[in-house]
Parts: C-alpha cells; structure tokens; sequence
C-alpha cells in the first residue's frame, strides 16, 4: 500500500503539470548533469556542482544505459524514484523500531509531510541522499544485529562506509550532517555510559559499535574534499558560514533576515499554509513529545525496547539540534536564508520514526479508525497539494506550457546577446534550463520588475495570469513590435532606440 | 536440491527466494522437478550483458529505459550483494534496498576512478564496468554458494539487538507480487499515456529583420518605396495546411503573398515586402496569417514603422 501511495504520489507530480515542471534546484542540477555528460569529467568546466558529483554521475549512467534526454529524466523518472525511497525507509525503520507495524506508521508520515515529499519528488540529490542514509541506518544496525562473526560485521560494516562515502560524495553538507549526527549518537552514548542505568547496556554497545564508522567516515569526508572532489571545499565554507550566523544570531543584534515573509507570500493565504503544513507541525510537535516522554520513561526506570530505538533516540536529537542552528542561521541571513528547509528533511525522516513509536501506543478502537482514515487521507492531499505547489492555492508555479517553452526557443534561437523578459517569477528560466539548458549567443532571461536593457518581452496567458495572482502588473507591450505569435504566446521586441541599436 | 527457489524453514533459517538453496536434504519429485532450473545468478549475468547491448543499440524507448534501469540500479547491486552476503538472512524489501543502494555506491565509488584513469564518464567504460562488476560479482557469488555448500546463518542475536515485535517478513507471497505488479503496470501505463498525449496543435508565425534575426526590424521606409522583412510560419498542427500573409497599413493592404501549403512540423520562410503609400511617423503594420480560405486572421504580427515622405515627394 505504501509503495502505491509513492507511486501515485509521483504520477500525480508528473500529471499535474503534464510533466512541464520545473524548480530552480533541479533545473540547476540538470545544467550540472549535462556538463557531466558532455565533458564526461567529474569536474567539468561548465557547471560544477560544489556539494558532490553524485548524482550528476547517477544521471550520466542512466543516459549512457537507457539513451533518455536529461530534461525527461529530471521530469519523469526521478520523481518515481521516491517510491524506492519509502522502500528504503520501512526496511531502515522495521530494523530501527524492531516492527513491521511501527515501520508502516513511519513510512506512511514521510508521505504526509509536504517539506519531505517535496524533497522526494522533485529532480535533486535529496531522494538518493534518502535512500543511502537509510541504507546506512539498515546495514549499521544489522551489522551490530549479526555482530558475533567478525566477517559478518567487516561486510556490513564496510558495506555502511561505502554508502556513506556515496552520501557524502552526492552531497557533502549532507553527508557531514549524517555523520554528524551519528557521531552526535556516538558522544551522547559515551557520556550516558556513567548516566541511568537503564540507558547504561545500550550506550556502551553503541560507543563499542559506533566508534570505528564514525572515525572511518571522518576520513572519508577528509579525503573526499582535500584529494577527490576538492570543489567541496566551498560547500565546507558554507558550512562555516552557518555556525557563524547561528552563533552571531544568538549572543548578537543581527538583522532578521525574514526567512518567512516570502514564504508566507508564497501562498494565496497565510491560512492556507497554516492548513496545508499541518502535517509538518504535526511531525515536530508530536515527535517532540515522544522523545520527551520516551526519556522520561527511560530515567523513571523504564528500559528502551531496544539498540535501534535508543539509537533512534539519540539521533533525533542531534537533528533537532542541527534543525535549530539552522532556522538560526536563516534568521541571520546565512546560506541563502533557507538552509533550514534542507535540515528539516532529514529532520522529518528521524522524525517519522520517533512519532510513529508514539502514534502506536494510542489504542484505536472501532470508531475512531474510520476517523484515523479519514485524518490520514486529508494529511495526504494537504500534502500532496503543498509538495506540488498546486497552482490554485500557490503563487509560486512550477509548471509552464509547451507553447511557452517553444516560444523561448524561438527567442533564444533567433536573438544575439539579449536581454528577454520571460515573467514576474523564475518559473520561465528554471523552465529553460531544465529543458534546454543555458540560453545561447550571449542571451539572458530576466524575470521581475523589467529593466530598461530588456529588448524583449514573451507574454503568455500563464504569464498573465501568475501576474494578476501576484499584482504586479504585465509590462507594457504596446509600443514595441509584435515579431511572434503562436496563439498562447507573443514575444514583443522593443524598437531599435538611435544608430547603433538594433 | 541445488538451485531450488522454494523458502523452508522459518525465522532467520529461511533465506530469500532468489538466494537458491535452503535445503540440502531433500529428495523429493518437486525438487528434481526443480532440478534444472537456472541459478538467478546466471540470469542476472545474462540479463546484465542484455541491458548493456541494448544500452548500445538503436532500440525503442520503450525497451531501453526499463532495460536500463534494471542494468543500471538494479543488477549490479544485486549481484553484489549476493557475493558479499551469500545466504544471510534477507527478505525480498531487504534484498531491494541492498541492490537499488549498493548499484548506487557502486557507481558513485567507481567514477572518480573512471575519471583519473582517463576513460572519463561516458556511456562505454560506464556500460562496460558496471556490467563487468556484475558479471564478476555474479560468478563470485556463485562460487562462495556452491563452495559453501551450506546456508550461512546469522547468530543467533541477543534481545539486546532486535526484539521483533511482529511479523518482520516481506518475503514474497501472492498478494505481494500482485501488488507490485499492479503498481508497476499503474505507472508505466501513466506514463505512458502522459508521454504519448498528442501535443496541443499550434501554428508559430513570426517576422525576421533585415539580417535575418529577431533584430533590426526596419525602423523607417520611405513612403512608396518596399522595406523587405522575412516572415517564418511553423505548422504544429498535426496536419498540412494552406497558409496566406497579408499585411496592411491601416485599412491599406502593403503586401501580400500566395496561398502555400506546409506539411505538419515544417517551417517555411519567405520574404515580404511592405510598401507604404502614406508618410506619417510611428505607423502600425499589421501582418496577418490566414489559414485556409479564412477570412478572419488566425495569427497577427505587428510593425511599428516611422514612414518619410518620398523624395520625389
């Protein structure tokens, strides 16, 4: 059923926008994979992606296998792919909580957290960063698990560090921030050997089982930047970047960034947020509870129900924690004011997991199961509504037509180095470069307020429409030379102003 | 019963269905019946070698991509996994998760070795190694479980570990499979039909300036004197259709062309001649398309063009 639901979860990403889709990370990343492709070099020349060559060299094999166009891969492909990652979730998580049940509960809420199905299902590193962390999490704990036979141990664990170095090579902040976190784990077990002692078995077997991955995968972050990858390094700066921000937005006055305020703008209501990220506020406040109330237990007297779920435990924490400095870190205006997004989807797969050991202990009789269905199925939709930035209920769209994307051909095709406004988002640009990539003969798009170097203006019904959502309005085409139609969409090029303009 | 795909036992002494043998003991007629089935192992060498000629042959879409994927994601991983944990314990959601991962790691950890070694990430070496790794992994697998002879268990683990708390197993039953079918078959007909839905027909018509770009539109004319831009129709319809252009200058027709015919998904160019009668500054020229024996234009174009007096004038 799980499976299913990814699935259909997919198709109606894929669907809704007929599979014109387009955000500015994947469009990104799939400018970073045809570099890859066409220079056929981890670091190419063009486009480089800081964070890791992963995924860009996943792409590549898929091209160089199946023969399919990156924009269609970015498009139609990857967002199936988060089907395989709500498979990789429940094994992680049956080995985590010790239940098939406890797994399902957990798998289902990544399903019906927006930030986290976003995450799936669009064209970017986060689906396989998910499936090698949870790959991680599965092989570490049933390495420790089948720990008796030294062979055994050395394959799962080696196995482990091979995921890991996959993780931390398709995404390093991510990578350290998964290390981080284990190591986190690590340190919190070595402390709480002297602590309760109900807690005490458990954190002497995780510093027993702990200590050489994570040393090994210290390693492995070290060598990845300073000899494999060595353009991580600036992602390593970023990093630094954001415990500065945090560290100054706690002990100085620094100016809020308003990390919100676009958000909030983002969506015809602040209501209509509030609404559709009910599942996020659910997954922070109720996983926030449990862990409490699962510590609490565990200092009354009570013993976790196993290594997994202590594990569990620990690990949360160490992703709120890393949540935390981030959301201060966007308030400082670190990073782009965003890198909080990116936590709190790793956050959430922990999260899951803590929330579901809580969900399960409230005992659904009868009729409240029909209700429970009903919550579930409304979660979904809120979520699904919100992954996929449903146009009726968002001002920022992610679809665009076919006729709009063959009028920007046509623009790029027959203009030499200039400037086309191409409408009041981003949405046109991101669209071309999923597409199409960069545009050429010294070309640009420009998108918002024009300026007075536009020499072009594509209009189209969506362009008028976004426009009127946002009330900013169409600029002014009256005086210029209508050189395109299609029906859908016209490009106005401005009259040549003096000799030498043309 | 080497080479049997039946699981017995239970608990963690049941091994995969793909995994082969479980039971070295039995005799019976099923198992002799079952005798010559081929090892998975050799089918996944078969099938890797498979995925990378159709890799490097001009086939429909249709056949590559699913080929594809299974040689990119799923075969090499699986037969990793195979020779790395033999006869351990893992059901069919474990075993999934191992191949989709490991094929990942595989590629991630071998490109940086492409790249220095010179091959660089083009689709031959990449073919080429992965479906090498999965060869050799395949017949390493192979050797370690005939050579064994003997199902490996894990230990037995200490409730400290796991304590599973209910059923754990995804070993593969009917209502399984048929789920997975279905689920599959949901998403390649969607996709299908997503990727097969006729285009929205549609006829670009566009002007071209004096070089031949979407630049340089004539800025002036003389009135009675022809200034010659280049006027491009594209026919997406899905049919051929008869196309004509028409320009006027107010109610005064400047140019016009013959009626044409243009095949579905062509492109004609031409040129066109505007001729302007009366001077006046920033007269608008309207160019038209019409489709058929329409009267009413189908697409517009428009000119802004500042028209001096003749010198004669």
């Amino acid at each position: 059923m799980l499976l299913g639901i990814a699935v259909l979860a997919g198709i109606y990403w894929i669907a809704r926008s007929g599979g014109h889709w387009a955000d500015s990370d994947s469009s990104f990343m799939a400018s970073a994979i045809r570099a890859v492709v066409s220079e056929a070099r981890l670091i190419p020349d063009e486009v480089v992606y800081p964070s890791g060559y992963g995924y860009q060299v996943i792409s590549a094999t898929v091209v160089a296998f199946t023969g399919i166009e990156v924009a269609a891969l970015q498009q139609y492909v990857y967002p199936l792919l988060a089907a395989f990652v709500i498979l990789s979730a429940w094994v992680a998580y049956r080995e985590l909580l010790s239940s098939s049940r406890l797994a399902t509960i957990a798998a289902l809420l990544l399903l019906l957290v927006p930030g986290h199905l976003f995450s799936l299902l669009r064209g970017s590193h986060e689906p396989l960063d998910r499936i090698l962390v949870f790959a991680t999490l599965w092989l570490i704990l049933r390495g420790i698990r089948v720990g008796w036979r030294p062979s055994n141990v050395a394959v799962y664990l080696g196995l482990a560090l091979a995921m890991t170095y996959a993780l931390v090579a398709t995404n390093v902040l991510f990578g350290i921030s998964f290390v981080g976190a284990v190591g986190a784990a690590l340190v919190g077990s070595w402390v709480l050997q002297w602590g309760p002692p109900t807690v005490r078995p458990l954190s002497k077997e995780v510093v027993r089982h702990l200590s050489w991955f994570v040393a090994q995968s210290v390693l492995l972050i070290g060598a990845f930047i300073l000899f494999i990858y060595p353009p991580a390094g600036f992602s390593l700066r970023q990093l630094f970047t954001v415990a500065g921000g945090a560290a100054s937005a706690v002990v100085s006055e620094v100016p809020d960034a308003s990390p919100y305020a676009g958000v909030l703008a983002s969506w015809v209501s602040p209501e209509v947020y509030v609404l559709l990220s009910l599942g996020e506020y659910l997954l922070i406040g109720g996983s926030g509870l449990v862990w409490i109330w699962q510590g609490w237990r565990w200092l009354r007297g009570t013993t976790p129900l196993s290594l997994g779920s202590w594990l569990l435990w620990l690990m949360y924490a160490a992703f709120a924690a890393q949540l935390v400095v981030t959301v201060l870190s966007d308030r400082a205006g670190a990073v782009a004011s965003n890198l909080q997004y990116r936590t709190f989807t790793v956050y959430a797969a922990i999260a899951a997991a803590v929330l579901a050991q809580g969900l399960a202990q409230l005992r659904a009789v009868q009729w409240r199961r029909a209700t429970v269905r009903f919550a579930v199925a409304l979660f979904a939709v809120a979520a699904l509504l919100k992954a996929t930035n449903e146009p009726i209920l968002s001002n920022e769209w992610t679809f665009y037509t076919r006729a709009e994307f063959a009028g920007m051909e046509w623009t790029d095709r027959w203009q030499r180095s200039s400037i086309s406004w191409v409408g009041p988002r981003t949405r046109l640009a991101n669209a071309y470069a999923l597409e199409a990539g960069r545009p050429q003969w010294f070309n640009r798009w420009a998108f918002g307020e024009p300026a007075p170097d536009v020499r072009a203006y594509l209009i189209s019904d969506a362009i008028r429409l976004h426009s009127a959502r946002l009330g900013v309005p169409v600029p002014a085409v009256g005086p210029h030379n209508l050189v395109y139609d299609s029906g859908a969409v016209q490009v106005y090029r401005t009259r040549a102003q003096g000799a030498f303009e043309r | 019963m080497s080479g049997s795909r039946r699981a017995v036992g239970t608990g963690r002494q049941r091994v995969d269905l793909l995994d082969g043998p479980v039971d070295q003991r039995s005799t019976g007629l099923s198992d002799i019946a079952l005798k010559y089935q081929p090892d998975p192992l050799v089918l996944v060498a078969i099938a890797s070698i498979a995925a990378a000629l159709i890799a490097v042959g001009e086939l429909p879409m249709i056949i590559r991509v699913p080929a594809g994927l299974v040689g990119a994601f799923v075969l090499p991983g699986y037969a990793l996994g195979v020779a790395l944990l033999p006869a351990s314990s893992l059901d069919l959601a474990e075993r999934c998760l191992l191949s989709g991962s490991l094929s990942i790691a595989v590629i991630i950890v071998a490109a940086p070795f492409l790249d220095v070694a010179g091959f660089g990430i083009r689709p031959g070496p990449v073919v080429t190694l992965l479906t090498g790794i999965t060869i050799v992994a395949a017949a390493v697998g192979y050797w370690r479980r005939s050579g064994s002879g003997s199902v490996a268990r894990e230990a037995d683990v200490p409730s400290i570990y796991a304590t599973a708390s209910d059923d754990t197993s995804t070993r593969p039953n009917g209502r399984r499979i048929l789920t997975w079918l279905l689920a599959a078959v949901l998403t390649a007909g969607s996709l299908s039909i997503l990727l097969s839905s006729p285009v929205e027909p549609s006829t670009e018509f566009f002007v071209l300036g004096s070089e031949g770009l979407a630049e340089s539109y004539p800025k002036e004319a003389t009135a009675g004197e022809p200034v010659t831009v280049t006027v491009g129709i594209t026919n997406g319809e899905g049919e051929t259709l008869s196309y004509r252009v028409a320009a006027y200058s107010g109610s005064a027709r400047v140019s016009s062309s013959e009626s044409m015919s243009i095949e579905s998904g062509r492109t004609w160019t031409g040129r066109l001649d505007l001729t302007m009668s009366s001077p006046g500054l920033d007269q608008e020229v309207r160019i038209d398309l019409f489709t058929g024996g329409a009267k009413e234009p189908y697409r517009t174009l428009r000119l802004w063009i500042d028209v001096l007096e003749s010198r004669q004038g």
